[in-house]
């Protein structure tokens, strides 16, 4: 007689909202009449995102005391509760910014992966076994890859889909592997139980454990788009629709970023003499090449990839410092720069819908005059990458400065103040580009006479970014507090 | 007969059966990589795989075999052969077109594997793999697995089922698309329907 474990669906609610709306979009793809389609999937998707923040709250609010659940598969703890509230808000943006895009084909579908996505990373948020990780990566990466090429017609989405596909195999075959190793040196793949096994065992210099480390942080590195590990990232987010681009520049990042902390802090505090360096490392190597390849971008998306893997370097820095303070900066970073990525894509997506073809640094000639509203917003997201008071992205690099700086890190400190000094360039550039020039000059034959009526939900997403970017400076206390709660529940 | 007798029949036998899988094994693989029709190296491979298997029984992994052969020999290998049919005569032999770095890639991993081999062996032959493993009697057994799949990993075997319905709706996605020209898409385009 088997007894099944005991299933914790409360602590499931936030993965199960999703899921129910991936299968109603599917659903929708087939019962609700064509020109019904795309509200009524796009209503369900939203609402799912919107139901999962509400059950992720209340998750928070109900697990103070962080405890494992189905067996260990699952945490139920307030890292993993806040992560999803990031997670699924920036789903249900992700939502309102997409409306205006879809038109015809897949409809349904496209917002069915969105939500499968979206549950797939709020999932992830509370894995703590090997199994469950792996599971949970492989599901939020599968759904990526269809929502990157769904327009197989057009030859940039079929080549960035394909491109992610083949990287982002490659980097779970790591992450694979490495769990491999990692299982065999220790006997178990519950993260809390790797941790106890290391520390009793004193298998820290395990060179099978160690070599698994390595592994699975070069898997999870491909999935923060990490220098050397973030070539994809440019070519895909320059190919994939602009929405998903802001959706995995906001989620995927957050969702990696929570997950490695996690398995760092949980499975191998033993190993941190050897991981604060690596990702040390790593942090400088985003830092340089993040910042230097934004520099000589043209296309706005790619210079927008390329300031994504400069803003893994600064998060990657609180990561290396091995601190509460680091892991409290990390989940209060995630949340203006999520907001801020996705509102700066939703502002290249509105342009790119004028404009019917990609979007350069040129194509945004005085576009600050022409669309107040989206030029205004797009003037702070760029203020916030870069990290002046007002934005959360101030208080953001603040944190993780100095989790560096508490850590006895002043290099890496004063190279990431030299990192930020050469994003000037590239984001007080766009400004420039708003404001500064004429459009007749340099949009001539891209001028927008014939322009599309304003997309309102997009503005509205647009402006709800900016509220969170500037708020999140506002409010620093609660939001902090929030992360303070939340990192209250790893074994710092 | 004597136990005595049974006990060396079935070790004829299992002798006889590893001779034969081995056989087979080396044999497939030849034909594997010497034939130049892709469609019948295909059919090479599924009897590789199979006759793995048969080597994975005589180690007493019945899971494991019954893996390879419903996985490898079985989705994996009907894949292979829809790619071959979706190719059809357009995929080249890999040997046409001269020396390629694939090759001497293919030469390196498997002298690799070779060293691999011939240390193992040498450490068993020097004793030096005699440790025996702390593993009760039902690690790895269908059973023992089954068993786990519905109490510790039941979150994980329930999560598989939807990681591969995302990939089969994905599937169904980018496959089930109207095609569309070149000339068409940039007229549609042109015409500002993505918008």
């Amino acid at each position: 007689m088997i007894t099944t474990p005991h299933v914790d669906w409360f602590a499931l609610s936030p993965t199960l909202a999703l899921l129910a709306v991936a299968a109603s979009a599917l659903l929708a793809a087939v019962l609700v009449p064509g020109p019904l389609r795309k509200p009524v999937s796009a209503t369900v998707t939203f609402a799912g995102f919107v139901g999962s923040f509400a059950a992720a709250a209340v998750l928070y609010a109900h697990s103070a005391d962080a405890h494992g659940a189905l067996t260990g598969s699952l945490m139920r703890d307030r890292w993993g509760a806040l992560a999803q509230l990031i997670l699924a808000g920036a789903g249900a943006l992700a939502v309102l910014v997409s409306y205006g895009e879809r038109t015809k084909e897949h409809v349904s579908e496209y917002y069915a992966l969105l939500a499968a996505a979206g549950a797939g990373m709020i999932f992830l948020a509370q894995a703590s076994s090997l199994l469950t990780i792996f599971l949970g990566v492989e599901w939020f990466s599968i759904a990526l890859y269809i929502l990157c090429a769904i327009d197989i017609d057009r030859a940039s989405r079929l080549e960035a889909g394909l491109k992610y596909l083949i990287t982002g195999s490659f980097g779970s075959a790591f992450l694979l592997f490495g769990s491999a190793l990692v299982y065999g040196a220790t006997g178990t793949l519950r993260l809390d139980l790797i941790g106890r096994a290391v520390a009793d065992r004193g298998l820290s210099d395990d060179p099978l454990l160690v070599v698994g480390l390595a592994m699975m942080l070069v898997g999870l590195a491909f999935k923060m788009s990490v220098a050397p590990f973030h070539q994809w990232t440019p070519d895909v987010y320059q190919g994939a629709p602009t929405p998903i681009s802001g959706f995995m520049g906001a989620a995927t990042k957050a969702v990696a970023f929570v997950l490695t902390i996690r398995i760092l802090q949980t499975a191998f505090a033993q190993d941190a003499h050897l991981w604060t360096v690596l990702l040390a490392v790593l942090a400088v190597a985003s830092l340089v090449i993040g910042n230097l390849a934004a520099l000589v971008q043209t296309d706005v998306k790619r210079i927008l990839a390329y300031s994504s893997v400069s803003h893994a370097g600064f998060m990657l820095m609180a990561v290396a410092a091995d601190s509460a303070l680091g892991g409290r900066a990390v989940l209060y970073y995630l949340i203006p720069y999520s907001a801020m990525s996705i509102g700066a894509f939703a502002v290249v997506a509105a342009r790119e819908r004028e404009l019917g073809h990609d979007v350069s640094a040129d194509d945004l000639a005085g576009y600050g005059w022409e669309r107040p509203v989206l030029g205004v917003a797009l003037w702070i997201f760029m203020l916030g990458f870069a990290g002046f008071p007002l934005t959360g992205g101030f208080i953001g690099k603040f944190y993780a400065f100095s989790a560096a700086y508490r850590h006895g890190w002043l290099w890496l400190v004063i190279i990431g103040a030299a990192a930020t000094a050469v994003s000037l360039w590239y984001y007080l550039g766009i400004v420039r580009q708003l404001f500064l020039r004429s459009s007749a000059g340099a949009a001539g034959s891209t001028g927008t006479p014939s322009a599309p009526p304003r997309d309102a939900l997009l503005q509205i997403a647009v402006v709800a970014c900016v509220a969170i970017t500037v708020a999140s400076f506002f409010a620093v206390q609660p939001l902090i507090d929030l992360a303070k709660h939340a990192a209250g529940s790893l074994p710092f | 007969m004597s136990l005595l007798a049974v006990t060396a029949v079935g070790n004829v036998l299992v002798w006889a059966v590893w001779v034969l899988a081995v056989a087979t094994c080396i044999g497939t693989g030849l034909l594997v990589v010497t034939r130049t029709n892709p469609f019948h190296s295909a059919l090479a491979l599924i009897g590789n795989l199979g006759s793995l298997a048969v080597l994975y029984l005589l180690l007493s992994s019945e899971f494991v075999a019954a893996a390879q052969v419903l996985v490898y020999a079985g989705a994996v290998m009907v894949m292979f052969l829809f790619v071959i049919a979706y190719l059809g005569g357009k995929a080249d032999a890999p040997w046409i077109g001269g020396r390629t770095w694939h090759q001497a890639a293919s030469a390196v991993a498997g002298l690799a594997i070779l060293v691999n081999v011939l240390v193992a062996i040498g450490m068993a032959a020097g004793g030096s793999l005699k440790h025996e493993a702390q593993l009760d009697q039902v690690f790895g057994s269908p059973s023992e697995i089954g068993r786990l799949f519905l109490t510790d990993h039941l979150l994980a075997f329930e999560v598989t089922s939807i990681v591969l319905l995302i990939a089969a709706v994905g599937g169904v996605v980018l496959g089930s698309h109207a095609r569309r020209s070149e000339a068409e898409d940039a007229a549609a385009l042109a015409a500002g329907e993505q918008v």
